[in-house]
């Protein structure tokens, strides 16, 4: 890792303690939920971070299909993987936020149940990459999907809204429904959220790009390795042998 | 070209149905696999008669699914070994024909394990037939329909993949929720004779459309790796 990222980090870092700050300590509690509402700042944020993932994810993969250049492939990797780590982060607050709430770990509600399916489409994604041995069309295979499943989340969406709902609507179409600070927070929070999101994005990438420099790299070594190999068995070991 | 494309379709098709017929795997694996799916799923719940017509649907869908995934793995394994799978790349037109052709086939074989499997689970479960056959017949025919486009293309996604005996299912009931759960209702309201869901045949409209139009669009892709 060189000076800039770990300056990034310690940034990001800083930045997450006062999230921490604003979210633990410095937010009023809610009036019917009390502190519990403080689940919400991590729930929410890591909810919306998991959609921009997926939407970072399906611009990488149209880019990739369109250009076929290793960047958007190691980009989309990053994404699915982040996205799924954020999806399962989404879902676990959920729950431990709804329990307490709706007296029930788990609803069928429209939200979670596509939040829920978007993690099996992370997932899927994963799985099918890291099953896959041939690296063109791991990633063409992993492109196209990515643009399928996302193609199908707003029809899931819907199909699961049209299914049943309780979810509540703090923030929609008319704005914030509490009170300014808990905005801020919330709002602050995503920020954070967001910037985690970048640098993991960007450690990931480069990861990726380190990882095939060195396949890269190995391969080559391999071939001048079999090339001088091959060199020493096929000429004369002495001047003798040239000569007969 | 377009004739051609028609004519490359009914060859691919015809080729697909004299294959099945020749030795009869798909329909074979997924009548086998179906029925002890449907026996299993009958015993869990103790062949009631008294289950809600939603539940009653949704366990017959639930049975269709897998009897389905399983069968799109037996298709694809019969190409691999007769090795008309590189083969049939070489053909001398756009490649999302052979996914049409593909999916038709599959439809026919699927449609077919899907009727003996339907009889067989008012058999099982002593329920009486449906309220309104033919939308019963509709919502089977459509669900049927959807499931078969899209487990064609996800089963090409899968092909090279080492996992794909549990990848396929997997990644395809994420992407064919909408469809398992409009089919659900409407094959409901038509064991009940409950007013049509309309919204919901919306829904399995557009996701067939869905499943008709992308496939054209990326099937060549996926063909060319």
């Amino acid at each position: 890792m060189n000076w800039v990222s770990k300056g990034c980090v310690c940034l990001v870092g800083l930045l997450g303690l006062i999230d921490l700050y604003l979210a633990l300590i410095w937010s009023p509690p809610e009036a019917q939920m009390g502190d519990l509402v403080r689940i919400m700042y991590f729930h929410v944020a890591s909810a919306w971070i998991a959609l921009i993932s997926f939407c970072v994810a399906f611009g990488a993969a149209v880019g990739y299909l369109l250009t076929r250049r290793q960047r958007c492939d190691m980009v989309l990797v990053a994404a699915i993987e982040i996205g799924l780590v954020y999806t399962a982060l989404t879902l676990v607050t959920g729950a431990l936020w709804a329990k307490p709430v709706w007296n029930a770990w788990w609803t069928w509600d429209p939200r979670l149940t596509t939040t829920l399916i978007l993690w099996f489409l992370f997932i899927g994604c994963v799985l099918l990459r890291a099953s896959m041995e041939d690296g063109r069309r791991r990633a063409v295979v992993t492109a196209v999907y990515t643009v399928v499943a996302f193609l199908d989340v707003p029809l899931i969406h819907l199909s699961v809204r049209l299914w049943r709902s309780i979810h509540p609507d703090l923030v929609n179409d008319t704005g914030f429904h509490m009170p300014g600070s808990m905005a801020f927070t919330l709002m602050f929070g995503f920020v954070v959220f967001f910037l985690v999101y970048v640098l993991l994005l960007y450690l990931r990438v480069r990861l990726e790009w380190t990882r095939r420099t060195l396949a890269r790299m190995r391969g080559q070594a391999g071939v001048r390795e079999t090339l001088v190999g091959e060199a020493y068995r096929t000429a004369p070991s002495t001047p003798m042998d040239g000569r007969r | 070209m377009i004739g051609s494309g028609w004519r490359v379709f009914g060859l691919l098709l015809i080729n697909d149905i004299r294959l099945e017929c020749r030795r009869p795997h798909l329909l074979a694996t997924g009548l086998l696999f179906g029925a002890l799916m449907m026996f299993i799923t009958a015993i869990a719940v103790d062949g009631a008669g008294d289950l809600s017509d939603s539940m009653t649907a949704g366990l017959l869908w639930l049975n269709i699914f897998f009897t389905t995934a399983i069968g799109f793995l037996r298709q694809d394994r019969r190409d691999e070994e007769y090795g008309a799978a590189t083969g049939i790349r070489f053909i001398p037109q756009d490649l999302s024909v052979i996914y049409y052709a593909r999916w038709c086939s599959t439809l026919i074989f699927i449609l077919c394990a899907v009727t003996v499997l339907t009889g067989m689970f008012f058999l099982l479960f002593n329920r009486a037939g449906p309220v309104r056959p033919l939308w019963f017949a509709a919502s089977l025919g459509l669900g049927t329909l959807g499931l078969s486009g899209m487990g064609t293309f996800v089963s090409l996604l899968t092909a090279g993949s080492t996992l794909r005996d549990v990848l396929l299912p997997m990644l395809l009931f994420p992407v064919s929720l909408p469809l398992f759960l409009g089919v659900d209702r409407l094959t409901a309201s038509a064991l009940s004779g409950a007013p049509v869901p309309w919204s919901w045949a919306g829904v399995l409209i557009g996701y067939l459309l869905m499943v008709s139009v992308l496939p054209w669009l990326l099937y060549e892709t996926l063909m060319e790796v």
